[in-house]
């Protein structure tokens, strides 16, 4: 049997005359946290606020006394800082949370180690080449470590190469095509992270965050792009979000997961409300614009509340 | 026949209990068929800001706006509307034009005052809007908006009269306000608006931690946020109330408000890196001390 849970109490203490003794208790047992969850908060508070303090403090300390040291001797503390972690999430006998956190860490400090070589030999690396080769260098550890939040380092940093590279290389693009690009981008590494992670429960949010951001990306661009006089481009890129909402929507239905159908649902609707202005560019296109998000809305979410009741019913 | 788990409770019950048997399953009914999926629920609430901002959009380009007493007439049936179609629960699709309406209502009922009542004054609707939809509202939606517009309305008086102390008012109510309501869960629990003020008080407190940081910046005075202490002392304390409750919605604010924070430390010029280097040291050196305190104690323990 499954144990009684807050909606149980509520219920209950709704529609009786339940003393207010027992519901303490009720609420004590089955809904708040024991002494060990507590103990384990306790735990991952104190150490994660403790090493991120210390480490942040190490960092501030250096950065106060940056002019003042020598080249050689910041690449050494930048590189002694990368192997101590390295080393240490290989060889140190460290519960598996902690060796994957500072692996995280590492991919982390590489890009300090690149920063801190720029600064000192003037290499004249621009932004692009630095998140390039922090990209590539971050690469053995995306290979070797299945680590949901070292994967969105990986992610973060193919987004800021590529629009570093937009900004430095891709000055000719137009604001859609250089929109487009980075919606496919993120669309396609969604697709790999699907393909990798999907049956591993700890990889779901990041599949989630993706797929959203990937979403913001192309409501954004087609939103803002409707104002560039560029029709052919538009097209390209309505058609591609089209195409991975498609996909989505699909994968949805199959895998019975209403966020995705939220997600693209929601993201189209607010697509079109900007369509629509850009379009008729009147008064009244806003005031069809806010009825196409309300009621769109309004029906998106009782058709997927449905759909959900139907998916899920006992 | 009552559900195991309601069953369950009762056989553990010190004290006799009289279950009015039909409300309860009816209840459970109703609860069933409003249960709404998280992201539909954000969606929801989403959409209906960004309907509300294109409806203000409308009314300002149409010149409603410039007629005070039109506006204030708009918003005022928008809102009436509003709260008397929320003192039910409502289909949870109805979500988006609830927020709509409130939000849209508020909004025409501010800009209709009249130029005379002082920059302060618009704060008097929206508090009195905020009491009447606690007191007569039961929507999920509502009851959020109301409860977190309150500790907003005392940062806005913070930015007109230019005086710290409404900021730490409302830091002080919101956080009182959440420590009652967790510490006396008991208490309200049988309550529909329990949930839905819990989470506008921690969104209120989330608020008003951030304008306690921004506060000088927008009010041309470096008023009363002389220290960065308050604001993790406020996360940590949101934190613990949530963890306490299970309170989800309150503990990702308080972990993004901790590392929005922390990460914001560094580009504070008020102190110079040495004096923040050594906080943070010596507050690191101290925690880990501590969790190896404690380690050592719950191994000992466990062996």
């Amino acid at each position: 049997m499954a144990l009684p849970d807050w909606e149980d109490i509520h219920l209950l203490s709704r529609n009786s005359n339940w003393h207010a003794a027992d519901i303490r208790t009720a609420l004590a047992t089955y809904v708040y946290p024991s002494g060990a969850d507590w103990r384990i908060l306790a735990m991952y508070l104190l150490l994660g606020a403790g090493a991120c303090f210390l480490v942040s403090g190490l960092l501030f300390f250096f950065a106060y006394n940056w002019e003042a040291l020598t080249g050689a001797t910041k690449i050494t503390i930048a590189l002694a800082a990368l192997v101590t972690v390295t080393l240490t999430a290989l060889f140190a006998p460290l519960p598996r949370l902690a060796v994957l956190t500072l692996h995280t860490a590492s991919v982390c400090l590489i890009g300090a180690v690149l920063a801190v070589l720029g600064q000192v030999y003037q290499t004249g690396a621009n932004a692009f080449d630095f998140f390039c080769a922090w990209l590539v260098l971050t690469l053995p550890w995306l290979a070797a470590v299945r680590f949901a939040p070292l994967w969105l380092a990986g992610f973060a940093l193919v987004n800021a190469a590529f629009v570093t590279y937009t900004q430095q290389y891709g000055i000719e693009f137009s604001f859609l095509v250089s929109g487009t690009l980075l919606f496919a981008l993120n669309a396609v590494g969604w697709l790999l992270l699907w393909r990798w992670f999907r049956s591993r429960d700890s990889f779901r949010w990041l599949l989630q965050l993706a797929a959203f951001w990937a979403v913001i990306l192309a409501t954004v661009n087609i939103s803002a792009g409707a104002f560039d006089d560029r029709p052919d481009q538009l097209l390209l890129s309505v058609l591609l979000a089209l195409l991975a909402y498609l996909g989505w929507g699909w994968l949805a239905l199959r895998e019975r997961s209403i966020y995705y159908l939220a997600l693209v649902g929601g993201g189209s609707l607010i697509t079109l409300a900007f369509l629509l202005l850009r379009w008729f560019g009147s008064e009244n296109s806003l005031l069809s614009a806010g009825f196409i998000i309300l009621l769109g809305i309004s029906g998106l979410v009782y058709y997927l509340n449905r759909l959900n009741h139907r998916w899920h019913a006992p | 026949m009552l559900p195991e788990s309601i069953r369950y409770l009762l056989d553990r019950a010190r004290y006799p209990v009289t279950v009015r048997d039909g409300a309860l399953r009816a209840d459970r009914a109703e609860l069933e068929e409003l249960r709404t999926d998280q992201a539909l629920q954000v969606l929801s609430a989403l959409g209906g800001v960004l309907a509300s901002l294109l409806f203000v959009l409308f009314f300002w380009s149409v010149g409603v706006l410039s007629d005070r007493v039109v506006s204030l007439v708009t918003g005022s049936v928008f809102v009436v509307v509003t709260i008397l179609l929320g003192r039910s629960r409502r289909q949870a699709f109805l979500a988006a034009i609830t927020v709509t309406g409130y939000v849209l209502g508020t909004v025409l009922i501010m800009i209709g005052l009249p130029s005379s009542a002082g920059a302060a004054f618009p704060v008097v609707p929206v508090i009195l809007i905020a009491v009447a939809t606690l007191c007569v509202s039961r929507n999920y939606y509502l009851i959020l908006l109301a409860a977190g517009s309150l500790p907003v309305c005392l940062l806005y008086l913070h930015l007109v009269w230019e005086s710290a102390g409404w900021t730490w008012a409302a830091l002080l109510l919101s956080a009182t306000a959440l420590g009652y309501l967790s510490r006396y869960e008991y208490r309200h629990v049988h309550d529909r608006r329990f949930r839905p003020a819990r989470s506008g008080l921690a969104l209120g407190l989330a608020t008003t931690l951030l304008w306690f940081r921004w506060a000088g910046y927008f009010t041309g005075h470096d008023t009363g946020t002389r220290s960065v202490l308050p604001l993790f002392v406020g996360c940590v304390f949101l934190l613990l109330v949530s963890f306490r409750n299970r309170h989800f919605f309150g503990l990702g604010l308080a972990v993004a408000g901790l590392a929005y924070f922390t990460a914001h430390y560094y580009y504070d010029l008020r102190w110079d890196l040495l004096d923040k280097s050594k906080v943070l040291l010596l507050t690191g050196t101290v925690l880990l001390g501590v969790y190896g305190w404690l380690y050592r104690r719950n191994h000992r323990h466990r062996a």
